[in-house]
């Protein structure tokens, strides 16, 4: 799967430009990191791969079709969603914030609970039946954000939106799941977009790296090209302010 | 097969949410098997109105009685109707057949013309024109003139001098406290005050039987009164002479449909034989018999009548009523549980419509903050429509009873569901639907899965205060012959009765406190468990 964006702009109501002639490519089963300070446009950019925002002008492809072409909604069932604070309905159990899409894609509730230990254990929430019956409020914002990532994963999407998932934990948990994260990456092979402010995050999990400011894309690259050849004094000076 | 259990289960969750709840307090209501209103005319049957005061009331009851002993016709009661615009309107409209009226209230309150002083004059002239204008027809008086008065304290220094109206110009302290319909209409205060040029310091709206307590504890020196009140010697008030000739004659008479008299002309004839048969005094002792001795209105009518040498048969004098209220209330318990079904079905029918038509509004206009902001102040106004004027507005559209008293309630219900609705809605964090919209659920998806799972707590809220402000509001459902569980209440306010307003007031105030209850651990038992957990 690969994805491609050319040429977008986006302009708000205020008519400022979120995003001003951003083009990149993602090869199928890389990881982009999308990086840069708040406002920059990252969160805009990953939004308008799933249409959650429409550009106002320029194209984006997956696998050479224009996202346009098809339903938002087949589309977005091609790719994994996963928000800053999980994004779970506080009303399910995990179990239910699990099975969500593939219940609502049609699968059967036999099919959806032979499958669910799997989804779980994925995330390592085990033992997992002390977890499907849980809450959201009885969840740590560890344990949240691992069922946020099982319920992106469920139906095997090719592609997956992360939009700071990390952002919100504490240290240690933040580089366990990282960890996980990149044991996944290895395992399932998808094409991953993950927004986040934090650098040492992006160099760790990104096989390419984006950084952006005011809404352009600044420089795109391995973490060693940008660490070895940083392409503005912006860049510079942002790759430093991490390794300070 | 599977599909279909599957969209069983995305229903599920708002059928629980609405319909169970709905459909619990509409069986509650449902149970009270409303005798529903009969339109006029149909075959058969008559139907007395009256206003809501004790003399009207106890008129009516001999007319009714007499009709049922002297005809095979059907009657039906619709006594205790809100005033005179609204006995009329139903009179009108076919709601009822006849009502007793007077000559001067039909003269100045309905006609809209000026007074005139000869009994005999007013009759006629009025009797002519209800006939051409609406078809109605004015039988002959019952025999007394129950005119408006003026009454003071009689053994109080400030006013024992007081003889004529006239004398009021004498002394500027007096507090006045007069009925509303009085302080209304041009036969009333407004013209009374600009013939003699009277002047108070307080003009006070006071309900009839209330405004004798209030003179007696000396909060009102001076209060309008009829002169065939059977209160004013037990009060010790006297009437002051309406000297300068101001109040016309209200000789009081059965005012008919003429339709129904053509239809049934069977009851002209028993109706006819009350001519002339009521003094004054008469209709005083009367009126003294049910307000102040709390005799009941059907023996003191067929007292009345055997009495008149009308109709035959032993008097069978009422036991003595009881003394203490609860035994009061054991008497008449059979009473209470058919005006506490029909409170219910009243409140739980309006409940469960306005359920059932607010929510899907809420939702509506949480979709658009353009129709939120109209949609909300417009209910908001809606609201401020007491609830009398709201009921007599709808009467030439749906009548008296059930109907009409249902479609106020309802109206009243719809702003908290629906204002409940939309802030449930409004209240849900923005990044959860987008949450939604971004792992691929549809709006309507949305909508059934998350938007209405987390908001029904607020909406069931909205369905109780809905619910027990109704209970409240379904009492004044009695003055359009609603009946309910505000026919003791006003009855007992216009007699002054203290056991009767609490036969009512007592069973309505349980009514909203169990509804209450059992509603909030609905909303409880209805809130989804994660949603608890979170607070």
């Amino acid at each position: 799967m690969m994805i491609e964006v050319q040429e977008v702009t986006k302009i708000f109501k205020a008519g400022e430009k979120a995003l001003d002639g951003v083009s990149l490519q993602v090869a199928e089963g890389r990881t982009l990191c999308l990086i840069g300070t708040s406002g920059c446009g990252k969160t805009t950019l990953l939004k308008l791969l799933n249409r959650l925002v429409e550009p106002s002008s320029g194209r984006i492809f997956i696998d050479g079709q224009s996202i346009t072409d098809q339903g938002v909604v087949a589309l977005r069932r091609r790719m994994g969603y996963v928000m800053q604070k999980g994004g779970l309905f506080p009303h399910m159990t995990v179990a239910e914030n699990v099975g969500l899409i593939p219940r609502l894609a049609g699968w059967s509730t036999e099919r959806i609970r032979a499958r669910l230990p799997e989804w779980l254990e994925r995330v390592n929430l085990v033992p997992t039946r002390h977890f499907e019956t849980r809450y959201p409020a009885e969840l740590s914002g560890g344990q949240q954000q691992r069922v946020g990532v099982a319920r992106a994963l469920a139906i095997s999407p090719p592609i997956i939106l992360m939009d700071e998932p990390f952002g919100a934990l504490d240290p240690i948990t933040r580089r366990q799941l990282q960890s996980e994260f990149l044991r996944l990456k290895n395992e399932l092979k998808k094409t991953i977009v993950f927004v986040t402010h934090d650098l040492n995050e992006a160099f760790r999990l990104g096989d390419e790296i984006a950084i952006m400011d005011r809404g352009k894309i600044l420089q795109i690259g391995s973490a060693q090209s940008i660490q070895q050849a940083p392409a503005t004094p912006f860049v510079a000076e942002f790759v430093r302010s991490f390794s300070a | 097969m599977k599909t279909y259990t599957r969209t069983l289960l995305v229903f599920r969750q708002f059928i629980i949410t609405v319909a169970r709840c709905g459909i619990l307090l509409g069986l509650i209501g449902g149970l009270a098997t409303g005798s529903g209103l009969g339109k006029t005319g149909e075959s058969g049957r008559i139907i007395v109105g009256a206003k809501p005061f004790p003399e009207g009331h106890l008129l009516a009851e001999i007319m009714a009685s007499l009709i049922e002993r002297q005809t095979n016709l059907r009657v039906i009661r619709r006594f205790e109707l809100g005033g005179t615009s609204l006995c009329f309107a139903a009179l009108q409209a076919g709601e009822i057949d006849l009502y007793p009226e007077y000559t001067g209230t039909g003269l100045i309150a309905i006609l809209k013309e000026s007074a005139t002083q000869d009994p005999e004059a007013t009759y006629q002239h009025v009797k002519q024109a209800f006939l051409t204008r609406y078809q109605l027809r004015w039988l002959d008086p019952f025999g007394f003139n129950n005119t408006y008065a003026l009454a003071v304290r009689a053994d109080d220094p400030d006013t024992e001098r007081l003889n004529n109206i006239s004398d009021l110009h004498t002394t500027s302290t007096l507090r006045a406290g007069f009925t509303r319909e009085f302080l209304q209409r041009e036969d009333g205060y407004p013209g009374l005050r600009r013939h003699y040029g009277l002047h108070f310091p307080s003009v006070q709206g006071l309900e009839h039987g209330l405004a004798y307590k209030a003179i007696q504890q000396k909060q009102i020196d001076i209060l309008d009164a009829y002169s065939t009140d059977g209160k004013l010697d037990v009060y010790h008030l006297k009437l002051l002479n309406d000297d300068q000739k101001f109040f016309p004659p209200y000789y009081a008479a059965p005012l008919v449909r003429e339709a129904t008299l053509q239809r049934y002309p069977e009851f002209r004839a028993p109706l006819g034989s009350l001519k002339g048969t009521i003094s004054e005094a008469t209709m005083r002792s009367l009126n003294y018999q049910v307000e102040q001795a709390h005799r009941p209105f059907e023996s003191v009518a067929q007292e009345f009548l055997q009495n008149s040498g009308l109709i035959g048969g032993a008097a069978t004098d009422a036991s003595p009523r009881s003394t203490s209220f609860p035994k009061f209330l054991w008497e008449r318990r059979q009473q209470t549980l058919r005006l506490t079904l029909r409170h219910l079905q009243l409140t739980g029918l309006s409940a469960l419509l306005a359920t059932l038509i607010g929510i899907p509004i809420g939702v509506a206009i949480s979709r658009s903050r353009r129709w939120a902001g109209p949609t909300l102040s417009g209910m908001g106004i809606l609201q401020t429509i007491p609830s009398l004027a709201l009921l007599g507005f709808l009467i030439p559209f749906l009548g008296i009873g059930l109907k009409p008293a249902l479609a106020a309630l309802f109206l009243y219900a719809l702003l908290p569901i629906i204002q409940n609705t939309y802030a449930g809605i409004r209240s849900i964090d923005p990044s959860l639907i987008e949450a939604g919209q971004g792992i691929g659920m549809t709006a309507s998806q949305i909508l059934w899965r998350v938007e209405l799972p987390m908001a029904t707590r607020f909406i069931l809220a909205g369905v109780r205060t809905a619910t027990v402000i109704n209970i409240g509001t379904a009492t004044l459902a009695a003055f359009i012959g609603a009946g309910g569980l505000g026919e003791p209440i006003f009855t007992g306010l216009s007699l002054n009765d203290h056991f009767l307003i609490l036969a009512g007031a007592v069973p309505a105030a349980a009514l909203a406190v169990i509804a209450d209850l059992f509603l909030h651990r609905f909303e409880r038992w209805m809130t989804p468990k994660g949603l608890r957990l979170s607070r």
